[in-house]
């Protein structure tokens, strides 16, 4: 929001004691933050107000005129040459003098200078200005012509000159009185403690001199308009606004349009109030009708837009038409043109919710808009409306041609609020005297009711401390005791609070157990050598599909940013193996992790999505063959950390995952019988998908899962100090039989004195293939004595009998 | 037998002092530990001549037996030194060989190893989670996806309050929303835990806004929750300016400016001195010397009924900061989009 140094003194008398950067850092402490101070056309210089005597066309040119130009009543005229086709004898219009400067037309922040200048052997002494050159618009028109009631030799430019504050609109989104130079100005005049002129809030009584019939009829309920008001003007000359209108709307970004589009722009950044005019002779029966839209019916708006409006939707129609989207904009038929003779001028009071749905379904921002749905004070309407007449009447001939209209059936009275001064220190910490925060209050336009007497003994402590205040309306956003501590506290100046500690107990902090187990997995990991890195929680389709994944699990999203971030992550692999086809541009092989969220279609019992945590881990490897015991055994010591004794199963069909990875080299993570994960290569289909030349190994859990299981560390073993002595033996096994089963039968055997089995080698001959050969390492030893070799050769036998038994395996000679 | 045993104690003398002088050449011979240790069995060994010869002393005479075995024993002695002394001067002599051989150039680079790097974010996580920890703060994560009520309407953003647009949230085609930010997490926490509530919220947060340098959809927020009697606005200041001395291992101010969020009341934005010029004012905050750096207030009593807690008996403050700017502070990082575009030449600096 846009808001004028110049303007403000209008309410403030007493502001330019205030530097500007001052001002700004009052309004940042104690309300919405300045982001900026803008100095609006601040280069002009020696613009005054002229006055064309006569015109005579420059001798050998088709279009420059050479004219007279009074600037000053007790000097000679002076000579002027100007090109434009508008310039008139008796015009009243902007001449810059020679050393003065004005806008460049191709820069609206850089000016130039005017000097005296030769043309055609003339002497030109100055320059008629358009309205382009002095700021008023970055339209290039011919001159502008100034009122005639302009006195000759005015100084134009303390009028185009500004300050503009530019402040923060967020701050300020429960404080519709503030979306005004009235209400930044009551602001400034509590915080900087200077006079507030309340003179502009009188309201100027309205008397028709004249008569033009219409008729209102409000078919909404009360809620969805709780006020609304207008008045008929007659012969309302429409023109260009006075120079001064013109330079102040434009200093506040707001373009000038005609003197009566320009009076409803004006009253609603001066007092807060949106209004709306419309063209009385364009209006058909002469009535307004309040009612909410029909299903699909359409409307033409005064942005050159046809908008579609809905059952929800509140507008002002007349016989015929919607000719006002309320409180948002107006129709294209009533607006208000140069050839307007008469107008309704309406002011009116919407409900914020209906509004700001209307203006989002639409589309459509405006700046009335902006202010109706913060919740106006329809205690304002009246005053806005009667503002717009008055100063419509001051600027125009035209004549009230009605009594005022008003509907407002529910006044709004001011809110009571109980309040307990020693809130103040208590919420806030600071100690301020009963006094001080009544000063406060009434500064800022609250009522004090009821002030108990400090001298009088009979009052008790309690009584002393309350005080009953009553808000004005255009507070809307005092409601609770809460608020107004934030008023005393923002007031006595947010930077005089000293910071202070609260007092705890030594209770320890309760643990979170996802954070250990997320910092152990993350350590571990990098002690391996994995890189983490964080991917969206966003995906898409192409991502989904190029991993062969179904884009059915994935949740989408109804107003994504773009197409590739459409979907919710259902798996941490696609965005996963995106990032593996970035980095393998760089790396020809690399090993990298994450840990995030991902969503379940399936819900919680408070009916939220699943939303467990996963862990992914990548390995990529341009040359590697067999990718999948490299990144089991990096799995295999976080498993260990984690104390986690993991099986390893066949997947089924049907399973999610399937066609992402490679079905021979694939396997589900079992834990205690509960499903963890898988681990595996990922399908070469896929990698081709991906375009990716590597394979790529992955493993994913459910990090969600693991504190359920209540895992724990196996005992301490203590350490033997007997030998411990290795064998190695070496079999024949069918080439189909599973290391887990060979394992599984030595551990059948319970044999206390097999410490370890580890896989030496694998080798198969190329003329059998039907066996392979296995060597295993068994580590020996006992807790209480040295073995035997008696002892030794018992257990080897008996592995052999039950490998040879059981699976049918053959000792290798 | 009978042969030998004619040798007189002279014959035996001079055999000794023959051996003695073969010894002696030979020992001096030897050229590494191998040599020596032949040398040694030569001599000393079981089968050497001077075994054979003690073996015999037990046919001499008492006089000779004396003479001869103190003679033979000295030998023994004197081989033992020589051996040990070659041994020495090998010894010594292959230290000095290794010493002139084994020059390397030091500055070769180290066999490459592998190590991992967590994520800067992660690593800011830790940092920030550590520190409010020691303060007695409790970690509680977010959902990623929540509802209307949590992320709006339990927290005073009634339906349809503008406010809610200042959140640019997205929605899932079945009406949940990824959360705009950690508050979503607010209701359950002081519904849930018996005050003092005292809760930190990390997690991702996402906002419906354009990417570019200094923007992102997804960011990671740190929310705090502060539920207790007596809690007041200035205790507010005090823990986070705390937290920042923490963080930044320097004393950092704190200045609070009015700001609306409906979840809050008083509610305002909290900066810091700037970190990167100490408050003497910089290119990186605007010669203000200061950061806007996060959101805090009041915990509005409508949260608090909302979550059972009575407003007239509890207070609390509440805030909510991103990490990603801290850390582009912190490294210089120019675009905050390289946190979540996984190239590991950006990762593997942190």
């Amino acid at each position: 929001m846009l808001i004028s140094y110049k303007w403000l003194q209008k309410y403030l008398p007493d502001l330019n004691k205030f530097a500007p950067e001052a001002i700004a850092e009052a309004l940042t402490i104690s309300i919405a933050e300045v982001e900026n101070i803008h100095k609006v056309r601040s280069g002009l210089k020696n613009i005054v107000v002229g006055e064309i005597i006569q015109i005579e066309k420059v001798p050998d040119s088709d279009h420059l005129n050479l004219c007279q130009v009074l600037t000053d009543q007790n000097n000679p005229k002076r000579t002027i040459i100007c090109g434009a086709s508008n310039v008139k004898e008796g015009m009243k219009v902007a001449v810059c003098l020679p050393g003065g400067f004005v806008v460049n037309p191709k820069d609206p922040n850089k000016f130039f200078e005017i000097k005296e200048i030769n043309i055609k052997g003339i002497l030109s002494s100055g320059m008629i200005c358009s309205p382009c050159e002095l700021g008023l618009t970055d339209v290039h028109l011919e001159i502008l012509a100034l009122e005639p009631e302009l006195p000759v030799g005015m100084d134009l430019v303390p009028l185009l000159q500004d300050l503009i504050f530019e402040v923060e609109n967020k701050a300020l989104s429960h404080r519709s009185d503030c979306f005004s130079h009235l209400g930044i100005a009551r602001e400034l005049s509590a915080i900087l403690k200077i006079k507030f002129d309340s003179q502009l809030l009188e309201e100027y009584p309205i008397i028709p001199a004249a008569s033009l019939d219409y008729s209102i009829e409000i078919n909404v309920p009360n809620e969805l308009c709780p006020r609304f008001c207008a008045v008929a003007l007659k012969d309302v000359e429409v023109k260009n606004s006075p120079f001064w209108l013109q330079a102040q709307l434009t200093a506040v970004g707001i373009r000038a349009i005609n003197n009566i589009v320009d009076v409803t722009n004006y009253i609603m950044l001066d007092k807060g109030q949106p209004m709306h005019a419309y063209d009385y002779d364009k209006m058909a029966e002469k009535k307004l009708i309040v009612r909410t839209a029909k299903t699909k019916e359409k409307v033409n708006a005064l942005d050159e837009k046809t908008y579609e409006l809905n059952k929800t939707m509140v507008v002002i129609s007349d016989a015929e038409s919607v000719e006002d989207i309320a409180g948002i904009m107006g129709g294209a038929k009533t607006q208000i043109t140069f050839a307007t003779k008469n107008i309704i001028l309406e002011a009116a009071n919407w409900e914020m919710y209906n509004i700001r749905k209307t203006s989002r379904t639409l589309g459509v921002r405006s700046e009335a808009g902006t202010r109706f749905e913060k919740g106006l004070d329809p205690n304002f309407t009246m005053l806005g409306l009667k503002s717009a007449v008055k100063l419509i009447s001051d600027i125009t001939d035209a004549e009230i041609a009605s009594t005022i209209y008003d509907h407002y059936p529910n006044p709004v009275l001011e809110t009571i609020i109980d309040f307990d001064i020693n809130l103040i220190s208590r919420l806030i910490g600071i100690d301020l005297s009963k006094q001080q925060i009544i000063d406060t209050l009434k500064s800022l336009q609250f009522e004090i009711l009821e002030e108990t007497n400090s001298d009088d003994s009979n009052v008790n402590q309690v009584s002393q401390s309350q005080i009953k205040i009553k808000v004005p309306t255009f507070r809307r956003d005092i409601k609770i005791k809460q608020d107004l501590l934030e008023e005393v506290a923002r007031l006595f100046g947010y930077q005089n609070l000293k910071p202070t500690l609260p007092l705890r107990d030594l209770t320890p902090v309760l643990q979170n157990q996802d954070t250990i187990l997320f910092r152990k997995t993350q350590d571990i990991l990098v002690g391996l050598g994995f890189d983490e890195l964080l991917t969206y929680s966003f995906t898409n389709s192409n991502a989904v599909k190029k991993s062969n994944l179904e884009i059915k699990d994935y949740l989408e999203i109804n107003n994504p940013l773009s197409p590739e971030l459409a979907l919710m992550r259902n798996s941490l692999l696609p965005n996963l193996l995106e990032k593996v086809k970035d980095n393998a541009k760089n790396f020809s092989n690399f090993q990298c992790f994450e840990i995030g969220r991902v969503i379940e279609s399936e819900m919680t019992p408070d009916n939220l999505h699943e939303q467990p945590h996963k862990l992914c881990l990548v390995i990529y490897n341009s040359e590697a063959e067999n990718l999948f015991t490299e990144i089991k055994g990096s799995w295999e010591i976080l498993a260990q950390a984690l104390n986690i004794q993991a099986n390893y199963l066949n997947t089924e069909n049907n399973w999610k995952f399937a066609n992402m990875m490679h079905p021979k080299r694939v396997a589900l993570i079992q834990c205690n019988n509960i499903n963890l994960g898988f681990i595996g290569e990922i399908h070469p289909q896929v990698l081709q998908n991906w375009e990716l030349k590597g394979r790529v190994a992955i493993l994913e859990i459910n990090l969600d899962q693991i504190i359920p299981l209540k895992l724990i560390a196996k005992a301490y073993q203590p350490l033997s100090p007997y030998q411990e002595v290795t064998r190695d033996l070496s079999l024949w096994f069918d080439r189909n039989t599973k290391y887990a089963d060979i394992i599984k039968e030595i551990n059948s055997l319970n044999n206390s004195l097999i410490k370890e089995i580890n896989l030496v080698d694998i080798f198969y001959l190329p003329e059998n293939t039907s066996e392979k050969s296995i060597t295993l390492r068994l580590s020996l030893q006992s807790q209480e004595k040295t073995l035997t070799d008696k002892e030794i050769n018992e257990t080897t036998d008996n592995i052999i009998k039950v490998l040879e038994t059981k699976l049918k395996a053959k000792l290798r000679t | 037998m009978a042969d030998k045993q004619v040798q007189t104690t002279f014959e035996l003398s001079k055999l000794l002092n023959d051996i003695k002088e073969k010894a002696s050449s030979n020992i001096i011979a030897a050229k590494n530990s191998e040599e020596i240790e032949f040398e040694r069995v030569n001599y000393l060994g079981r089968k050497s001549e001077l075994t054979f010869l003690l073996k015999q002393l037990k046919n001499l005479d008492l006089e000779a037996k004396k003479l001869i075995g103190a003679q033979a024993n000295q030998l023994r002695q004197d081989i033992n030194i020589l051996l040990l002394k070659q041994e020495k001067k090998l010894q010594a002599s292959e230290l000095s060989q290794k010493l002139t051989t084994e020059e390397i150039d030091i500055t070769l680079p180290g066999i490459k190893k592998l190590r991992g790097h967590l994520h800067p974010v992660t690593q800011m996580q830790r940092r920030a989670e550590d520190i409010f920890q020691s303060m007695g703060f409790q970690i509680v994560y977010p959902y990623e996806l929540d509802d209307d009520a949590h992320i709006f309407s339990l927290i005073n953003f009634p339906l349809g309050h503008p406010a809610r647009d200042n959140w640019d949230t997205f929605s899932t085609i079945d009406g949940f929303m990824p959360i705009p930010h950690t508050s979503a997490m607010q209701n359950r926490v002081i519904s849930t835990i018996t005050p003092p509530v005292k809760v930190i919220i990390p997690g991702r947060c996402f906002r419906n806004e354009a990417t570019d340098a200094r923007h992102e959809h997804t960011f990671f927020q740190i929310e705090g929750v502060y539920v207790d009697k007596g809690i007041r606005l200035t205790d507010m200041l005090g823990t986070l300016k705390t937290f920042f001395t923490e963080f930044y291992e320097r004393n950092i101010e704190v200045k609070f400016t009015p700001d609306f969020f409906p979840f809050v009341e008083p509610g305002g934005m909290m900066s810091l001195t700037c970190v990167l010029c100490h408050g003497k004012g910089c290119k990186v905050c605007k010669g203000s010397g200061w950061l806007e750096i996060l959101g805090c207030g009041m915990i509005h009593p409508e949260v608090l009924k909302a979550a059972n807690i009575d407003p007239d008996v509890f207070s609390g403050f509440a805030w909510g900061f991103g990490l990603e700017r801290l850390m582009m502070m912190k490294y210089n990082i120019e675009d905050v989009r390289h946190f979540y575009n996984g190239n590991l030449k950006f990762l593997r600096q942190f």
